[in-house]
């Protein structure tokens, strides 16, 4: 018997140690996988509105462009030159946003900073009558053959029909390298705008 | 005539044919648009020649914005009767990118940016390795100048701006020195307000801010420092009543605009006088050639008196070798002549025997300096006044 408790007695201690061992090296291991995933985090940030605030308050989606910009470019030794560029970039996205959602839509945006350039995903609820014109700019714009349709959009003496930016997203993408992107959510009447600029438009 | 919405405004300047465009021009589609290009084809109809829209201060415009600026260059273009030129500045990222195109409307729309190569000196100026040299140079001067400052007015909890400032030195030594309220830190030079910006992190000071901005077309508010600097700049500019303006422009009435220039006219040496007055005199010569005026101090005191500041109170500074530390005072001077025979001497393709000669002077100054009987000095001249109250 005491030999037998002496075991289970030493097996305890052998357990503890062990799961103490382990617990150790676990939590050596997550350090270690927190400091490589720190290292690793991009710099990003969430932000979300209301789509009528915008609408009621114009002035909005310049403090909002604003903020964003000031905010983002803390992360570059040129300051104010990229907080200049982001926000111009930032405002045309957000009229845009203004113009294609209804009122009750909320407004997401996500910013992030990779190696290769700024990412700003801008998610919002869409008209269901702008659905196809929007869709059809961003082709254009992807296509790459937008300069001819910046100098139209530039001298066009009659307002667009669409009622939305279009001028606003060719100039960023004729005049700051933007890359646009377009989906659908899986609610039909939602939309995400993916927008990249990248690096070296920034610091040129 | 002026066309003036809350967050900007366009002016125009007779004297100059041109429209001013201040502020963050961001209207939405529609009457504004509408509202703007009529302001501008309403001016276009008065003018001949050239009209000139400045987008210096112009620190946002958004696509309704250029809409209105191109529906306009499209009425220039059918009207045919005036060539348009477009103002932009280094600073406002936005107006190098987007305003080009509109030349590609018209072919009499001429773009330039206004900062670029805005005066001689800027490379050297700006350069990376002209911060040692600025360095050197606050070292010995700022024992002397934080007395004369705190006559010329600069009081705790001050909101103070310093213009032309540089890598920061100055204004991280007033916040510490005077516990300014803030004080705002501005130079063209992105290389120094990073450098600026370092410093102000690893010395922990929260009331700085550093800001990249054209000393002749500043995004700051009008009427907003009580205390404002402009030291050891204003020689390099051929316009320095440009930066003038915009210093009193940003003071408050009843707030000082303080300046700091030097006069090489003040500089002498014993022994060796002739050879140390020679090389100043020709370094002021080569200095003009780069757009300098080295002797600028003695006109300080006009300067601010044609710009009717009030109460202008003048000063000395007087490095000498008596006062400073002889070693800090050497190296300034090493800087200097490796600033003037070699950066300068460089720049305008001096000969070997001019490089030799104005070097002399300086070797002349080091063994003033270095001799226990030897004198020398470096004067400046400090002048503020006071921004009238109406």
């Amino acid at each position: 018997m005491a030999s037998g408790k002496w075991r289970v007695a030493s097996e305890n201690l052998l357990t503890r140690y062990l799961l103490l061992t382990n617990l150790l090296l676990a939590m050596e291991s997550g350090l270690q996988t927190n400091q490589e995933e720190n290292k690793a985090v991009p710099f990003t940030f969430d932000l979300s509105f209301l789509i009528s605030d915008f609408q009621q308050e114009w002035g909005r989606c310049n403090m909002a462009a604003n903020y964003i910009a000031a905010y983002a470019a803390y992360q570059f030794p040129q300051r104010e030159r990229v907080e200049n560029l982001i926000s111009t970039i930032a405002n045309e996205m957000l009229e845009t946003a203004v113009f294609l959602a209804p009122s009750h839509s909320d407004l997401q945006i996500r910013y992030t900073q990779l190696d290769d350039g700024l990412h700003m995903n801008i998610t919002h609820d869409i008209r269901g009558d702008a659905i196809t014109p929007y869709f059809a700019l961003l082709d254009v714009l992807r296509g790459g053959h937008s300069n001819a349709l910046y100098l139209k959009l530039l001298t066009d003496e009659e307002e667009s029909s669409n009622n939305f930016n279009q001028l606003g997203l060719t100039m960023i993408c004729n005049d700051f390298g933007a890359r646009l992107n377009v989906k659908l959510e899986n609610k039909s009447d939602r939309v995400q705008t993916q927008l990249f600029i990248p690096i070296k438009e920034l610091s040129a | 005539m002026n066309y003036t919405k809350e967050t900007y405004s366009l002016a125009y300047d007779p004297l100059d044919q041109q429209i001013d465009l201040v502020g963050s021009c961001r209207p939405v589609e529609g009457d504004e648009v509408v509202e703007i290009f009529r302001y501008l084809v309403n001016i276009h109809n008065q003018v001949h020649g050239t009209l000139r829209l400045n987008f210096r201060r112009l620190r946002y415009i958004n696509a309704a914005g250029i809409k209105a600026l191109s529906l306009f260059v499209a009425y220039a273009r059918g009207r045919n009767t005036l060539k348009i030129k477009l103002i932009a500045s280094g600073i406002l990222a936005w107006s190098e990118r987007v305003l080009p195109t509109l030349c590609n409307i018209w072919d009499k729309v001429e773009f330039s940016v206004y900062d670029k190569d805005f005066y001689k000196s800027q490379d050297i100026i700006e350069d990376l390795q002209f911060i040692p040299l600025l360095r050197n140079q606050t070292r010995i001067l700022w024992p002397q100048e934080k007395e004369i400052l705190r006559r010329h007015g600069l009081k705790k909890g001050m909101r103070t701006a310093d213009i032309c400032c540089g890598c920061g030195d100055i204004p991280l030594l007033i916040s510490r020195e005077f516990e300014t309220g803030s004080i705002v830190g501005i130079d063209h030079s992105e290389g120094a307000i990073e450098y600026a910006r370092n410093s102000q992190e690893e010395f922990n000071i929260s009331n700085a801010d550093f800001q990249r901005g054209d000393a002749t077309a500043l995004m700051l508010d009008d009427n907003s420092f009580d205390f404002v600097l402009c030291r050891l700049s204003l020689q390099i500019f051929s316009e320095p009543e440009l930066i003038l303006q915009e210093l009193i422009r940003i003071t408050k009435p009843g707030g000082r605009v303080y300046t700091l220039c030097e006069d090489y006219d003040l500089i002498m040496g014993y022994p060796e006088s002739d050879l140390i007055s020679q090389t100043y005199d020709r370094a002021a010569v080569y200095g003009d050639q780069m757009g300098m005026d080295l002797r600028n101090g003695k006109k300080l005191f006009g300067m601010l008196s044609e710009a009717r500041l009030e109460d202008i109170e003048t000063d000395y500074i007087m490095v000498d070798t008596n006062s400073t530390d002889r070693d800090a005072f050497a190296r300034v001077i090493e800087s200097w002549q490796a600033f003037s025979v070699g950066t300068i001497g460089a720049t305008l393709g001096l000969s070997e025997a001019d490089q030799s000669s104005l070097s002399a002077g300086y070797d002349a100054q080091l063994r003033a300096i270095r001799s226990p009987y030897g004198y020398t000095n470096w004067g400046m001249v400090a002048c503020s006044g006071r921004k009238p109250l109406s």
